[in-house]
């Protein structure tokens, strides 16, 4: 009899938390946002912008370089503390391939032969969709979606990679022969997971709008197939290649972001 | 010791003149608001900066004087504890008139209020107002002697003793100047030392406006006596245990004070150390002045009342005295005032309602363990309310809970039209339930065992309340009601943990610094008291932090109304900040609702029937709500404290120093928020947001706070 008092009071207490759950109250009542993010970070040995090889010297790029993402941000407040964003994003940038040299050497049977002293940059462009869950700190008197918040985020990135207009020396080592030529590779396609947290606060402007400051770090990795053209000599290598400039590009970002919230 | 029996001879002598209305429940203000309560804190100061660019004061300093002092009267008048218009305001003023009668200049100047307190004591600001308490309206013996208090604060005005005393203690404690080489000790000496050459002066230029009005001179030295007495009750009457008692019904004498301490008489204390000289000396420079008894024409006691009148007046404040012993939790000094006023007043209301109440409170107060509120100290109490307080410190709680419910029940019989007696009995068979075993109440009489022959443990003192019910199980109702009030709080008891239940609904709380508590909802207009804004930045001077909150608090009391529309909460704020939204009847219902907070405040949130509710439930029928909201806001700012060992890690290790630079030399911040909202309908809290956080004041953030909570009140909308 104890038991069925106990279970019964138990179930009546749970009714009663249900009822006394708080509402959402957002910022004044909104509790929707729109926001343009700028992700911002320093790149180093590889240049942000791309050119053909009619416009650069070898390697006249600066050594550090401020990379850039832009993207578009839809938020919702799930509760005082969790907000979900969805996002698309778009960034363009670039490599050296003179660090990229392996992946042009050609093992035919007749002789290698390989691609070096690159001239031009070729054109990354990048196209992202990702989620984001925000947890805002109430112990540092946090309200979503204002105050000091952890971020979780997770984007998937679709790179194309442009090998054209590049001027680079042509080796046949079997007979030694040297040339400088433009190749044409095409368009690669590659896809990217990128996993990342952040730490961020966010502050009012006014009754509308919002700008959010934060940092990020981020990690990522390549699903098999993730790389579909096989153009390349030595298509493996620069896939491990790619990856790994790409894990650094993301590694760390710093972002600001202005909001809209209705 | 004379003027003390002077004063029963006195009070005896007029009871046929007794004339407190039957429905007196507490005093309130009366006619148009006064400019001083109307006025906001930063028109007072910046005038008084105005006023007193002249002073030998740098600017600074002229800044200072006026911020503080300002400060200091805005928040007394505002507070809800100041009284205008009222009888004995009225009287006050009507008195300072007639002093001032030859004095046009000052008569224009200066104007009187009463402040709800106890203590004897009366003083002046620089801004001319003159503040009398209600104890000192309730325990001078005549018009002479309030008259020559008045007198005394008039000649503090006239020779600005508050600015001069300021001035002084910039001198003395100032780094330069001719004071610099004494040490702490001499500079505190030298301070109170001008302090009572102030009050010598005071004193004599008093005796001109006083004597103008041709009042006794003996007086003053019997309001002296008074003064040095102000500690004590109105009268001295022995305290009657016996109305607790019945022919059956004894309070063991373990409980009862064998003989009182005596009145002391100490005129020529050691006042080096104080800041008015003893009575000796205050009387000696009169005598000085104008000789020791009645010389001249001088005699009278009364010019501008009657004694009749008086009496009257003081009547009511003796009668106020008692809401404010009770809102302080003095009980045993309510109950002690409630019985010398009976004895004029035998079936009053007001004072049955009060005595119960008091019992009520000491039987709440020392089962939750604050016994100390009303009972500490006993031993250094003087004269015949010493035994009360024996009475009330020796009694532990179960006997308390015992004599309290007998008494309320039993005084309360044939009030059952009273809905505040109904509830306080109510409330107290409750309590006694809840903290006295069943089984240690008697039902009937023991019988005396005559045939065991075997030697008995020795009774306990407290036993003797086995008994206290035994008469009042004769009535079928309180039989009623005492059984069901047992048998629920069993059932309690054996079905659940009350407690744990408590911590279900807070368990969403558990985070540092943020405790909420949401059990409103559906709540869609308040009465509600103006933010306040506290900017406490210690690197900075206190005038400094002053301004900076009242110019914060203006901005915040305009968000806190648009934010609340924005939720859809209307909000009736008792306090509103512009002069022209104020009015008395406003001002009135504000002090009912401060009078409330403040008693309970004494028992911090705690079940508990307060006294004042009774005066509540008025304002929730004309202003159509249950609920009072209040709301803070403070910023808390202080410099980094050195940490060595960090200075010395870093310095050696080189990489972090620039870290630690910015760590060290980076201000702390610390932001509160709190909005607490009560039904008073219940008399509890029933809703609160408290949040302690390292930030910098944001309005955006506060905006936020302020919305969500009053969001969550009208959750169900």
């Amino acid at each position: 009899m104890r038991k069925i008092v106990l279970t019964l009071f138990g179930l009546l207490t749970s009714l009663f938390l249900f009822a006394q759950k708080p509402v959402i109250s957002g910022y004044l009542g909104k509790i929707n946002y729109a926001s343009i993010k700028l992700n911002t970070g320093i790149r180093t040995n590889h240049p942000e912008q791309w050119k053909r090889h009619d416009q650069v010297s070898n390697a006249d790029f600066s050594r550090f370089s401020l990379k850039s993402e832009l993207e578009l941000n839809y938020g919702h407040i799930f509760s005082n503390n969790f907000v979900l964003e969805i996002l698309g994003g778009h960034n363009s940038t670039s490599l050296d391939l003179n660090y990229f040299d392996d992946p042009f050497l050609d093992r035919k049977p007749g002789g290698y032969s390989n691609y070096h002293n690159f001239y031009g940059y070729p054109k990354i462009v990048d196209w992202y969709t990702g989620v984001g869950a925000k947890f805002y700190r109430r112990k540092k008197g946090s309200l979503a979606p204002l105050g000091v918040y952890t971020r979780l985020g997770l984007n998937y990135h679709t790179y194309g990679i442009h090998f054209d207009n590049i001027l680079a020396d042509y080796t046949e080592y079997a007979t030694q022969k040297y040339t400088s030529k433009l190749f044409d590779f095409g368009k690669h396609s590659y896809r990217y997971i990128e996993y990342n947290g952040s730490i961020g606060i966010t502050r009012a402007f006014t009754d509308h709008l919002i700008y959010d400051v934060g940092m990020t770090l981020g990690w990522g990795f390549a699903g098999a197939g993730f790389y579909d053209h096989e153009d390349l000599p030595n298509e493996d290598y620069f896939e491990y290649q790619l990856l790994d400039m790409l894990q650094t590009y993301n590694l760390i970002k710093m972002y600001g972001s202005i909001s809209y919230m209705f | 010791m004379k003027p003390l029996i002077l004063a029963i001879v006195l009070l005896s002598t007029v009871g046929a003149f007794c004339q407190v209305p039957d429905d007196f429940t507490h005093l309130r203000c009366a006619g148009e608001m006064p400019e001083d309560f109307k006025t906001a804190f930063s028109e007072k100061y910046q005038s008084d900066i105005e006023n007193n660019s002249e002073s030998d004061l740098s600017k600074d300093d002229v800044i200072e004087f006026a911020v503080l002092t300002n400060y200091y009267n805005h928040t007394l008048l505002t507070g809800g504890s100041v009284l205008y218009g009222d009888p004995l305001s009225n009287y006050a003023n009507e008195l300072l008139q007639k002093l001032l009668v030859n004095h046009v200049e000052l008569r224009e100047i200066l104007r009187v209020y009463t402040i709800k307190s106890n203590q004897v004591n009366a003083y002046s600001t620089n801004q001319g107002i003159i503040y009398v308490t209600l104890g000192l309206l309730g325990k001078v013996q005549n018009e002479a002697q309030l008259a020559y208090v008045l007198a005394h604060e008039i000649s503090h005005y006239n020779n600005r003793h508050v600015l001069h005393s300021f001035e002084n203690q910039k001198e003395i404690w100032s780094k330069g100047g001719s004071y610099r080489h004494m040490d702490v000790e001499e500079k505190t000496l030298k301070t109170y030392k001008y302090s009572r050459e102030a009050e010598f002066e005071a004193d004599k230029e008093a005796l001109i406006y006083y004597l103008q009005a041709g009042y006794s001179i003996q007086e003053i030295y019997n309001g002296f006596d008074v003064l040095l007495h102000g500690y004590l009750p109105i009268e001295e009457i022995q305290y009657s245990f016996e109305k607790l008692e019945n022919d059956f019904f004894k309070i063991s004498d373990y409980y009862l004070i064998d003989s009182i301490a005596p009145i002391k008489d100490d005129e020529d204390v050691d006042d080096e150390l104080l800041t008015h000289p003893n009575i000796q000396k205050r009387k000696k420079a009169i005598v000085k002045e104008v000789g020791d008894t009645n010389s001249g024409n001088n005699s009278s006691l009364y010019v501008l009342k009657t004694q009749q009148e008086f009496t009257k007046l003081q009547d009511l404040a003796q009668f106020e005295m008692i809401n404010t012993f009770i809102r302080q939790g003095n009980y045993v000094g309510a109950l002690y005032h409630i019985q010398v006023l009976e004895k004029d007043y035998p079936n009053h209301l007001f004072l049955k309602r009060s005595e119960l109440m008091c019992w009520y409170g000491m039987q709440k107060t020392s089962s939750n363990q604050q016994k100390k509120v009303y009972s500490s100290g006993y031993r250094e109490v003087e004269g015949e309310i010493q035994a009360l307080y024996f009475f009330a410190a020796k009694m532990p709680k179960r006997g308390v809970n015992v004599l309290a419910t007998k008494y309320i029940w039993e005084q309360s019989e044939g009030m059952e039209q009273d809905s505040f007696i109904v509830a306080l009995r109510r409330q107290s068979l409750q309590h006694l339930s809840e903290n006295v075993k069943k089984d240690f109440i008697l039902t009937s009489y023991p019988e005396v065992d005559t045939t065991t022959t075997k030697r008995k443990r020795k009774p306990k003192k407290i036993d003797f309340a086995k008994i206290a019910f035994v008469e009042l199980f004769k009535n079928e109702s309180f039989k009623t009601q005492f059984d069901a009030a047992f048998k629920d709080n069993t059932e309690t008891d054996n079905d659940y943990d009350d407690e744990d239940a408590d911590d279900d609904r807070l368990a969403d709380s558990y985070v540092p610094g943020v405790t909420s508590y949401y059990g409103l909802a559906d709540v869609n207009k308040m009465l509600f008291l103006s933010p306040k804004f506290y900017r406490i930045d210690l690197r900075k001077d206190l005038d400094k932090r002053l301004i900076t909150s009242d110019q914060e608090q203006a901005d915040l009391q305009e968000r806190t109304e648009k934010l609340s529309q924005l939720a859809g909460v209307e909000l009736v704020t008792l306090d509103k900040p512009n002069p022209e939204d104020r009015s008395t009847e406003m001002f009135n219902d504000y002090m009912v609702i401060r009078d409330w907070l403040r008693e309970e405040s004494i028992y911090q949130g705690q079940d508990f029937y307060s006294f004042s509710t009774q005066n509540l439930s008025d304002l929730r029928e004309k202003y159509g709500t249950d609920y009072l909201g209040i709301n803070y806001v403070s910023h808390f700012t202080e410099t980094n404290t050195f940490n060595g060992g960090y200075f010395i890690l870093s310095a050696i290790t080189l990489y972090p120093f620039p870290f630690y630079l910015y760590w060290q030399l980076k201000p702390l911040h610390n932001l509160e928020y709190a909005f607490i909202v009560f039904d008073l309908k219940k008399g509890d809290v029933g809703f609160y947001d408290l949040k302690s956080f390292p930030s910098k004041y944001r309005k955006g953030v506060i905006n936020s706070h302020l919305y969500n909570s009053f969001n969550q009140l009208n959750r169900l909308r």
